[in-house]
């Protein structure tokens, strides 16, 4: 954001002709996070909900924060919940036969995936961690995803998810521990996710 | 990041969580359209009072895709092939959906796209014929020495088609000539002057009754079936998702190896002649993926207000370059195609900036040639 824009706050207090700079600049990591949870075909509903939410509620909106982001966050982590049993089943299947339903027909591979022993253990990799998120707390899994796949901090995920901080970091920890007991020992030696 | 003891994410499980679906987090630019367009039109362009957006949408559907679907562009979302959960569930609402003023030509096809995906396909029954009545309105051309007359023509054309051997023309009726007019008061004085009769009668010639110079059946074509030359298999058989349907579009234009126009030019053509040739047979779903398709086009807009051609009103999106501007049109009641337009953007050869030529046209299934309904 260069300094003559307007900052998050100032967007939202600001005329509603000045909403799209916001939808600018928080659509993709919100699109990525919900795609990577439901899918695309949900995430285009979900990111687009979740700015029509924010419109509506931008009189609640906190102006002394620094971004929206944790705010929005907070919205779309709400809308999720609606979701919640098709991202379980996604990741169960995922776990359960080691093809992901998101990818639909087609899989990409990469060079990485060429290497028949990596591709094997990634994929060994790809269906622990999905095991273990559908067996997970929604709040814990909450928690992780929006940390690793979206970087809110401890204070951002406490406030986009109106937690404690301790019981954030109580959350991550535990999640964190569920990833690590379910993985196999080895894991750190080999990626995961797209390369298969 | 603040640095309240963060874990970050080198720690192995969560390295390996961050790779997991990486590759779904980039959303293709169409997506980002779709997004935008609902979420600014509902936010931005509409220029209602604000707490109208939150009556609206608990009223409509409590969920975004009213608004998505409203807003236009991103009535796709829920309806794709392989969507998970259609948010707009109730196809009765979407029916309900019209199309704005204001509303862009997006907008306008993705609703329209909405109101007829889910429509029954009209029932072609064993033995029967398409019958297409086409009504045209064109600048004709009369030279007399080094002067030439413009003048506003119409001519209808009443086809015969049969289904069963390639959408072939079994019976052709033209009638020609009627409702002339100039194009420009110059034209009229012209006409004057020349004793050129405005008010000549049409003439109508029938393949049935074949005179010479008339028109004949052509020939059967001996293309095989392409956009162009659809049959019903073939339409059967095309994918209905907007984007794979763009790439086709763009494939079939690029063959025809058109140099003066551009691709996306002679694409936004093609549907506009496919939906001429055949609309009643083209399937609900492919229509709407057609609708889908040409909104992905840079550069289509909608036309403002309504067309108005003998009575028949139409909504208007086009596709304007080099000079003119093609549009198509559609009912704004069924949202059906109706007709074709093409508009000259600037005055040049004589003619006056405005319509070049406009064709409406309407089908029926009947039991044999000749007969309308």
């Amino acid at each position: 954001m260069s300094r003559a824009e307007p900052t998050d706050a100032q967007v939202l207090a600001g005329p509603r002709e000045g909403f799209g700079l916001l939808f600018e600049r928080y659509s993709g990591i919100l699109y990525g996070y919900c795609a990577r949870r439901v899918g695309a075909d949900l995430a285009e509903d979900l990111v687009a909900e979740t700015f029509l939410t924010a419109f509506e509620r931008r009189d609640g909106f906190d102006q002394t924060a620094p971004t929206a982001q944790p705010w929005l966050f907070g919205i779309v982590t709400n809308l999720l919940r609606n979701h919640l049993r098709t991202e379980k089943r996604a990741w169960k299947a995922l776990a359960r036969t080691g093809a992901d339903p998101l990818d639909g027909a087609a899989r990409v591979t990469d060079g990485l995936a060429d290497r028949v022993g990596e591709r094997v253990d990634a994929a060994v990799s790809t269906r622990a961690l999905a095991g273990a998120l559908a067996a997970m707390p929604r709040g814990h899994r909450d928690v992780l995803l929006l940390h690793v796949w979206s970087g809110l901090t401890y204070t951002e995920l406490a406030e986009a998810l109106d937690l404690p901080i301790g019981t954030v970091r109580s959350r991550l920890s535990r999640a964190r521990a569920r990833l690590r007991s379910a993985l196999p020992t080895d894991a750190s030696t080999f990626t995961s996710g797209d390369t298969r | 990041m603040n640095n309240d003891t963060e874990p970050g994410t080198h720690a192995p499980e969560l390295r390996l969580l961050a790779d997991l679906r990486r590759r779904h987090a980039v959303p293709h630019s169409d997506a980002v359209d779709r997004m935008r367009h609902a979420v600014l039109h509902t936010t931005t362009y509409r220029r209602t009072r604000r707490n109208h957006a939150l009556r609206r949408r608990l009223v409509v559907i409590g969920a975004v895709a009213a608004a998505v679907a409203l807003a236009g562009g991103l009535g796709v979302v829920s309806h794709r092939a392989g969507g998970q959960t259609p948010v707009v569930a109730d196809g009765r609402r979407t029916e309900t959906l019209t199309i704005g003023d204001r509303d862009n030509a997006q907008l306008v096809l993705t609703v329209a796209a909405r109101r007829t995906q889910t429509e029954p396909a009209g029932v072609l029954r064993q033995g029967q014929y398409i019958y297409r009545k086409t009504t045209e309105l064109a600048v004709a051309t009369y030279s007399f020495g080094d002067k030439n007359l413009n003048v506003y023509e119409e001519q209808r054309h009443e086809m015969w088609l049969d289904p069963r051997h390639g959408l072939q023309a079994v019976r052709i009726v033209q009638t020609t000539g009627l409702n002339r007019r100039p194009v420009t008061p110059g034209d009229a004085a012209l006409a004057t002057r020349l004793g050129f009769d405005l008010n000549a009668p049409p003439s109508t010639s029938d393949s049935d009754k074949p005179v010479k110079g008339g028109p004949g059946i052509p020939a059967p074509s001996a293309q095989p079936p392409s956009l162009r030359y659809p049959t019903p298999e073939y339409l059967a058989g095309l994918p209905t998702d907007p984007a794979q349907l763009l790439v086709l579009l763009r494939q079939a234009a690029k063959a025809e190896g058109n140099t003066k126009w551009s691709t996306d030019k002679i694409a936004f053509g093609i549907v506009g002649d496919l939906f001429g040739q055949c609309d009643p047979i083209i399937p609900a779903a492919l229509r709407a993926g057609l609708y889908r398709a040409i909104a992905l086009i840079p550069g289509i807009q909608r036309i403002e207000g309504q067309t108005d051609f003998g009575g028949r009103r139409g909504v208007a999106v086009g596709f304007a370059e080099g000079g003119q501007r093609q549009d198509i049109l559609l009912d704004p009641a069924t949202l059906h195609p109706i007709g074709n337009r093409l508009v000259r953007v600037t005055a040049a050869e004589g003619i006056p900036a405005g319509v070049q030529s406009w064709s409406t046209f309407s089908f029926a299934f009947v039991d044999q040639p000749g007969k309308t309904n």
